[in-house]
């Protein structure tokens, strides 16, 4: 089993969040560690360390594909949830944990935007883009600070992104429908073999729902869509635990859908971590952001099945998207494309919705 | 220790010492042919003496491991020689010391990756410290990746040794067949050998052939017993060596990538429907992502112009134009 250890940079050894942190895990003080340092570090540890630059980022969109327009509030990178398929293994190649010490920074920053007219600003923002959104919230207590600051600024809507089922902290926060909770979710087959340390399917949506009690709008991140023998089957199994967990009561804000898709470092870094892995073996193209795609037919194929087992399942309001998709495969699935600016209207529109003041 | 220009160890004296008494301390080396070395020192003599090292001082005080002159022993007994003038380097010297004094005595002639590879197999078998004295007389100091192949390499059957020795396999591609067992890299290297491939080409070709033989759950050498590669292969002195090469690599391709291959049939047949003359060339992305078609008009009169524009029309009409554009599967 590998030994977690808590690696501080000094001016955070003495903080209330590495005393958090710290909890089973061996205490280190390090010297700085800059961006390229990160590598250093491997499964297990858990690195806080100081972020330079802006907390707050446009999601990373690429040419020749839609994006949703989600700000992403980096509070840190990588995850040990080592899922098999995750891109953050080639971007970090690591799988440490990288959490920033002055997040207080951050949320200044943040604080700062979200006082400008809506008018002037983003309204979605993100936190689960190079981490998972709550894998260490409990300690952290970010997610928290987060949903209280989105509470009180209107026009603004914070999303939360995880494949965990640890919300049961957020349930009683006065969140004013301007927090929506998201779920990771996949084929039941595909999230016991290639999600292996990530909450069993089940208890993602049992805690969907406990969020939705709570009166948190859901979103759905079908993302990704993985090819197999049998795919269709095991993703209309998940859309019916969906219909099971979630149906009637939850208010689903939205659900993406995005085919597996990797830069091409990645399959090496899999391979060599987990020799077994099989979802590399299918087909890929280089798509036009230099990630490995499925070809476009088959994409549109399990676009299309998808969604339309969701469209049977979820009321008509529920936006259903592709995530990075061209505009050739919005209009072979959906019959239009909105384009990148017509995709952030719609989900921005969509986010408000929620508002309960 | 202090090395003189001409190779010589100071202080030292050679002294002549039989040959059979020589351990070799490096493994055997492919690629370097003994004849034209035995037949200069059949000429001149030997011009260095050999380096030995005391293999066991106490137990075996006349047996001496061979640290440089391997082939240059191999060659004089080649020539029936029995004895050779030798520095015996001291007892006392220091593993690392002697590897590296050996190390740099053949420096000078340059290695092949082949030897690279044994040589610093053999020095990682002797410990972290002599190997971090002798990677950067190996040339290997500064690329942790190219350590990994070498030693992986090093693992490799003779003949993918006297390929990578001659210079028609690489490390890189080396270190990827040393994965693989060992009926499937003579299968996959008897290819290359057949075809020599570009090192890139090498890396294709193995990558798809690791994808197929997971895919499938077979060896690579399984798959490359398909009777189509094996035709391939075998019309090499019809077809000439980029002809064999470009059909093997599309066969490998199509077996890797099935559904590609499938849209792609369709699409010809289709491309073909049209009927397309040689001064409108559609150009159509062959990974089928479609971000953009392009069709390429070359003319050189306005009546030629007005035959291609008459064709445009007739293409925006055209079932089938709309069939290659909207192309699609069913899984």
């Amino acid at each position: 089993m590998t030994e977690k250890r808590l690696w501080l940079e000094p001016e955070f050894a003495q903080t209330e969040l590495a005393d958090n942190l710290a909890r089973g895990r061996a205490r280190q003080v390090i010297s700085p560690v800059g961006s390229a340092g990160y590598n250093d570090f491997g499964p297990g540890d858990l690195l806080l360390t100081r972020h330079r630059g802006s907390f707050i980022k446009p999601c990373p969109g690429t040419l020749h594909y839609n994006c949703c327009g989600l700000q992403i509030f980096h509070f840190g990178l990588g995850c040990s949830l080592g899922c098999r398929y995750c891109i953050l293994s080639a971007y970090l190649g690591t799988e440490a944990l990288v959490l920033f010490g002055n997040v207080e920074e951050g949320l200044a920053e943040l604080a700062k935007l979200l006082s400008q007219p809506p008018a002037e600003r983003p309204h979605r923002f993100c936190t689960g883009e190079f981490t998972d959104s709550l894998l260490l919230d409990r300690r952290s207590g970010l997610a928290g600070r987060l949903i209280q600051l989105f509470a009180g600024s209107a026009g603004a809507v914070l999303e939360l992104k995880t494949k965990t089922d640890q919300v049961d902290h957020l349930l009683s926060l006065n969140h004013r429908g301007r927090t929506v909770i998201s779920f990771s979710v996949n084929a039941p087959e595909v999230c016991a073999r290639e999600e292996s340390r990530a909450a069993p399917l089940p208890a993602r949506l049992a805690a969907a729902r406990r969020a939705a009690e709570a009166g948190y709008p859901i979103g759905l991140h079908f993302d990704p869509l993985i090819f197999q023998p049998g795919w269709e089957e095991g993703y209309q199994r998940t859309i019916d635990l969906i219909s099971r967990y979630l149906g009637g009561r939850a208010r689903v804000a939205w659900v993406s859908l995005g085919c597996f898709r990797y830069l091409p470092a990645l399959k090496e870094v899999m391979l060599n971590r987990h020799p077994g892995v099989a979802i590399y073996d299918a087909e890929f193209i280089t798509g036009g952001d230099g990630k490995m795609r499925y070809p476009r037919p088959r994409r549109t194929a399990m676009y299309r099945a998808v969604a339309a087992g969701l469209r049977r399942a979820l009321p008509d309001d529920t936006v259903i998207y592709l995530c990075m998709e061209s505009p050739r495969l919005w209009r072979d699935v959906f019959g239009q494309d909105p384009g990148t600016g017509g995709l952030t209207a719609l989900l921005d529109r969509r986010a408000l919705e929620f508002d309960s003041c | 220790m202090p090395l003189n220009p001409g190779g010589e160890v100071a202080g030292l004296q050679p002294q002549t010492l039989a040959l059979a008494d020589l351990q070799p301390f490096w493994p055997e080396a492919p690629g370097r042919p003994l004849e034209p070395l035995a037949e200069a020192l059949g000429q001149r003599g030997l011009g260095r003496p050999l380096w030995v090292w005391p293999a066991r001082p106490k137990s075996a005080p006349g047996v001496y491991w061979l640290m440089a002159g391997a082939r240059r022993r191999l060659a004089l007994l080649q020539l029936g020689r029995t004895t050779a003038p030798a520095l015996v380097l001291p007892p006392d010297l220091p593993l690392a010391a002697a590897v590296c004094l050996a190390l740099a005595d053949n420096q000078e002639r340059g290695w092949n990756q082949a030897e690279t590879a044994l040589t610093w197999h053999r020095v990682t078998g002797l410990g972290d410290a002599v190997a971090a004295e002798a990677a950067p007389i190996l040339g290997l100091a500064q690329s942790p990746r190219l350590r990994e192949w070498c030693l992986a390499a090093a693992e490799l059957p003779r003949p993918a040794l006297e390929s990578l020795a001659a210079g028609r396999l690489d490390l890189e591609n080396a270190a990827r067949l040393a994965t693989w067992d060992q009926a499937s890299q003579l299968a996959a290297l008897e290819l290359f050998e057949t075809l020599l491939p570009s090192k890139q080409k090498k890396r294709e070709w193995l990558s798809w052939l690791e994808d197929i033989s997971r895919r499938e759950n077979i060896s690579p050498a399984r798959a490359l017993a398909d009777p189509d590669f094996q035709a391939a292969r075998s019309n090499l002195a019809r077809e000439g060596r980029p002809a064999a090469e470009n059909n093997l690599r599309r066969l490998l391709w199509r077996r890797r990538h099935p559904l590609l291959a499938e849209l792609t049939d369709q699409r010809t047949a289709r491309v073909k429907a049209l009927a397309l003359p040689p001064s409108a060339r559609l150009e159509l992305d062959p990974t089928f992502e479609d971000l953009k078609f392009s069709l390429n008009l070359t003319f050189a009169t306005r009546a030629e112009f007005q035959k291609l524009a008459d064709l445009m029309g007739r293409l925006a009409e055209s079932p089938v134009f709309s069939a290659i554009l909207n192309d699609d599967i069913n899984d």
